[in-house]
């Protein structure tokens, strides 16, 4: 008896904190919460989920399980999240140039859109650049180019789709030639640059810490804005080449996630994004800032996307 | 250079209690989820990584590395004991292994490859503390052209592996290599083969080919055999021989060239980045079988077949570290799971992390040690543990083995897709095996294909039509004529021998 | 002799299928490629079509099929796939056991400790390291 009203008095005590807890979050969980990583076990997104998961998992106490779904850079995660119920329970974490290049080349094939999704944010922009060998004979994208039509061709070590559209775009606005050498991950491309088989290389975020070490050197920014590591180097827009690369971290869940769930889980994550814990980690791993666009931005930046990847594509051919 | 106070104050920090509990426990955690078919230390890693952001770095890199370690020799028991190799990388385990157990001697088939699975690690431990900003310098030099010829060397040494149709061994070797080629391809990223199933995309995934084809068509077949008579799985002697239990020195000694046969290819392999581990086991097997007096004794169950794989796949994983603490390169996904357990704490692995981190450099070679000699005490109890359970009834082995490659290969490749793939592969290993198809050699095929395709599409962008250019690259001409010589030696001749033999025993008999 | 030949005819079969259907229409053209996507499978298949007709006309190597032993391993193959497609129906805990039961009733297994070891207690096993203590939801 005595216990009971012990555990009766817990229970009041905490139906009079409700409210003060309440205010940060009206909606809450019914069960664990999946949150789908688009990329095998190991890899920078999963850490990435891993580290945000547990982070929103200690703030709000709601279970947390991640789950890999490898396939196609993401195209077999949404395919599968975009068919299931829109409870908040089921998210995904994905990568946004894998998608918008798969939409704009073969949408016809792939089972979604972008309009398939309720946003929740992002995590961090990815920073590409191209990146040479210190002792390279040039130090800016101008000088590249005239050092590639000099050479009549110069091997470009890139791992993604895009960085080869984009040189083809500049292949045929500049006449230069590049010798396009595929790479499995940022780190093989370093060993191409270290062991000097390739000239430049399209890195994204692994070549920050060479940078540092005085190993390698950067040419060009492929994103919109310049880096906060490197303010100095100017990105191929402001050197007289109108395409840039935005690789985005982005967190999504199906079509239909009433309001208040879908502010809840953006407050959430938002708030575990910009912990000093997830910070510490993101800017040790990738040197990269936290970079949430939240639920209308994240959707903003997906629709560009694939109007600006489109334009890209048209312009390399 | 070599600074005594730095190497003594990193080993000291190393051997301490609390590390040695975690190595340990790390070295256990990775033999059980290594001996699990399907899961591996690279799936218990990517869990344990956040829960090690909560270490210093020291601990949480000698955890990881606990794991790692564990897992290469948690791979090779079912391997031996149950023709299921734990993880890939003990596939070529299986080749004599199981015979051996099949003769009633399992404990000395999982001793062996507990021994040279040890010393093997050793073996790659010592060079990656004693000459690996050399051999990263040298790994570096290899450029797409050398990975290339690389892989045709490679390729060619598995020729002493095809067995007695060589028809039938290029047709699988072609088969495999094609399976490779389902999902992207390496440079336009456009998808090939995938049918609709977007879960392709990445490829057939590696788990659902090796458990399917080398574990599940195996539990198939003995599902099959078994028809109201149960027996143990593995039928022991009632009073096994002493020397049948256990690797006497002499024996340990007498593989002493196998060994280090296996490690020298592991470690050179390992070196290079983005080479795979099973790759060296299965070179390292057919090295061994082709240089022994008698080849025809393996497969059947000999302990130098077992010695040269697991000395080749365990060394490959301290060899995967020269890249990455020399130049910050990770060699395989394990050693890409540690590179950011560094850079979580904000140490970058790299030129020069061993001027600026000498004390954590020598910590991390006590880490290396202690995992080592963890990962033998451990491994001796565990093994007693481990032949134990195939005493039990082959009813209950099989049939707990089938779920177990269930669960583990949908945790490994994120859905059923994954699971039905290997049942589908198992089929088609069974139906190889009956008419005579090597097994082993698709699924090296398979395993190097995604290499290869990669290597060639690099080295033809890099020619850019001027095949001229091959001259320059001296390393590249003298694997290509390594690679012919090797065909030659183990593919072409015992082929000749072994139909000279056939020849000769069918005129006796007529 | 015959089993030979007639596997020599089952790679022919497949390489003429993979080089003539399958390649072309599941594969696709890049402008930008040095190496096209659909050259190493045209490659391979080539290859594994030559050898095929190289054992169908001089066929060597052992081979040896019995279709009993082959008709069970159909058998529980189709019943694995069966006991998979109930998982992704009815989830992991029941239809799990249930595959288990199955199989173990059908290669004779009586003695009701084992029975319950596998049908019970490996699966529960699996279950909670799985599920409770990784966190990795099964189907």
């Amino acid at each position: 008896m005595k216990l009971r009203s012990i555990f009766a008095g817990i229970a009041a005590a905490f139906l009079l904190l409700a409210p003060v807890i309440g205010q940060a979050a009206e909606w809450s969980p019914k069960g664990s919460i999946v949150l789908q990583v688009g990329f095998g076990a190991g890899g920078s997104t999963d850490i990435m989920g891993r580290l945000v998961a547990a982070r929103v998992e200690k703030e709000t106490g709601w279970n947390m399980v991640v789950e890999n779904k490898p396939g196609g850079g993401g195209v077999a995660m949404f395919s599968g999240l975009m068919r299931q119920k829109p409870d908040g329970l089921k998210l995904g974490l994905g990568v946004n140039v894998p998608i918008l290049l798969n939409l704009a080349l073969r949408g016809d094939k792939l089972p979604f859109k972008i309009d398939s999704f309720d946003y929740i944010g992002t995590i961090l922009r990815g920073e590409n650049a191209m990146v040479a060998k210190a002792d390279a004979p040039f130090n800016n994208f101008k000088e590249f180019i005239a050092y590639a039509k000099k050479q009549g061709g110069v091997a470009v070590g890139f791992d993604a789709k895009p960085q080869q559209m984009i040189m083809a775009a500049v292949t045929k606005q500049s006449k230069a030639k590049f010798k396009m050498v595929t790479h499995k991950s940022g780190a093989e491309q370093i060993q191409s640059l270290l062991g000097g088989h390739v000239a430049v290389g399209c890195l994204a975020g692994a070549h920050i810490k060479y940078i540092e070490s005085g190993d390698l050197k950067m040419i060009a920014v492929f994103n919109k804005s310049r880096h906060s590591y490197a303010p100095d180097t100017k990105t191929i827009i402001e050197s007289g080449y109108p395409y840039y690369l935005d690789p985005y971290y982005y967190i999504a869940a199906p079509k239909g996630l009433p309001a208040d769930v879908q502010a809840t889980l953006a407050k959430a994550f938002d708030s575990a994004i910009h912990s000093d814990e997830v910070k510490k980690v993101l800017y040790n791993t990738l040197k990269a800032q936290p970079n949430n666009l939240g639920p209308e931005g994240t959707k903003k930046m997906l629709d560009d996307g694939v109007k600006d990847i489109k334009v890209l594509i048209d312009a390399g051919k | 250079m070599f600074d005594l106070n730095v190497a003594l104050a990193g080993l000291s920090d190393a051997f301490t209690l609390y590390n040695l509990l975690l190595v340990w426990f790390g070295v256990v955690l990775g033999q059980f989820v290594g001996a699990m078919p399907g899961t591996g230390p690279v799936m218990a890693m990517a869990i344990a990584i956040p829960f090690t952001f909560t270490l210093n770095p020291l601990p949480a890199i000698a955890f990881l590395i606990g794991v790692n370690k564990g897992g290469l020799v948690g791979g090779a028991i079912p391997a031996v004991l149950i023709n299921t190799p734990g993880t890939p990388d003990a596939a070529a385990t299986t080749l004599d292994g199981y015979p051996l157990t099949k003769k009633g001697k399992p404990e000395k088939a999982t001793k062996m490859a507990l021994y040279s699975s040890i010393t093997g690690d050793a073996f790659s431990d010592v060079v990656l503390f004693t000459v690996s900003p050399l051999l990263a310098v040298v790994a570096l030099k290899m450029g797409p052209l050398e990975i290339f010829a690389l892989m045709v060397f490679a390729f060619s040494i598995i020729s002493g592996l095809v067995g007695d149709s060589m028809a039938k061994g290029i047709a699988s070797a072609a088969l495999g290599l094609f399976c490779a080629t389902v999902g992207l391809d390496p440079e336009a990223s456009t998808p090939r083969f995938i049918f609709g199933i977007f879960e392709l995309y990445d490829g057939l995934p590696l788990v659902s080919i090796a458990l399917g084809m080398l574990a599940v068509a195996e539990i198939l077949r003995r599902l099959s055999s078994m028809r109201g008579k149960i027996t143990a799985a593995v039928e022991l002697p009632r009073t096994q021989k002493k020397e049948d239990r256990r690797i006497s020195w002499a024996e340990y000694w007498s593989c002493r060239y196998t060994m280090l046969r296996g490690s020298a290819i592991g470690t050179i392999l390992g070196a290079i980045p983005g080479l795979d581990s099973s790759a060296a086991a299965f070179m390292s097997y057919a090295t061994a079988k082709q240089t022994s007096k008698d080849p025809d004794s393996f497969g059947k169950g000999n302990i130098h077949g077992i010695a040269a794989t697991e000395a080749a796949n365990s060394s490959v994983s301290g060899a995967n570290l020269i890249p990455l603490l020399t130049l910050g390169l990770p060699g395989n996904i394990a050693a890409a799971l540690i590179i950011s357990a560094f850079m979580i704490h904000g140490i970058q692995p790299g030129p020069l992390l061993f001027h600026e981190q000498g004390q954590l450099i020598y910590g991390l070679f006590g880490a290396l040690m202690m995992a080592n000699i963890l990962n033998l005490i451990t491994g001796q109890f565990g093994l007693r543990l481990w032949a134990k359970v195939i005493k039990a009834p082959e009813s209950f082995i099989f049939s707990t083995a089938l779920l177990l490659c269930i669960v583990g290969v949908y945790m490994a490749t994120g859905g059923l897709t994954g699971v039905v793939i290997m049942f589908i592969f198992a089929i088609i290993s069974y139906l190889m095996t009956a008419f005579g198809y090597s097994v082993i050699v698709f699924v090296i095929g398979f395993f190097l294909g995604e290499r290869f395709e990669l290597s060639l599409t690099q080295s033809l962008s890099v020619l850019d039509g001027n095949y001229a250019l091959i001259l320059d690259h001296p390393v590249a001409l003298g694997l290509f004529a390594l690679a012919i010589a090797s065909a030659y030696w183990f593919g072409f001749r015992p082929m000749k021998k072994s139909k000279g033999k056939q020849q000769t025993a069918e005129e006796t008999t007529s | 002799m015959i089993l030979n030949r007639i596997s020599g005819l089952v790679v022919v079969a497949l390489g003429l299928l993979l080089i003539l259907y399958i390649i072309p229409n599941h594969t696709e053209i890049d402008e930008f490629s040095t190496l096209a996507p659909s050259t190493l499978p045209y490659i391979t298949a080539s290859i594994a079509l030559i050898m095929g007709l190289v054992q169908l006309i001089f066929p060597s190597g052992k081979a040896e099929f019995n279709p009993g032993p082959a008709l069970r391993v159909g058998f529980y193959f189709l019943l694995s796939l069966a006991g998979l497609y109930m998982m992704n129906l009815i989830g992991f805990r029941i239809a799990a056991p249930l595959l288990i039961l199955i199989v173990m009733i059908l290669i004779g297994e009586r003695r009701p400790l084992w029975l319950i070891s596998g049908i019970i207690v490996m699966p529960l096993v699996m279950w909670y390291a799985v599920e409770v203590l990784l966190n990795w939801p099964l189907p």
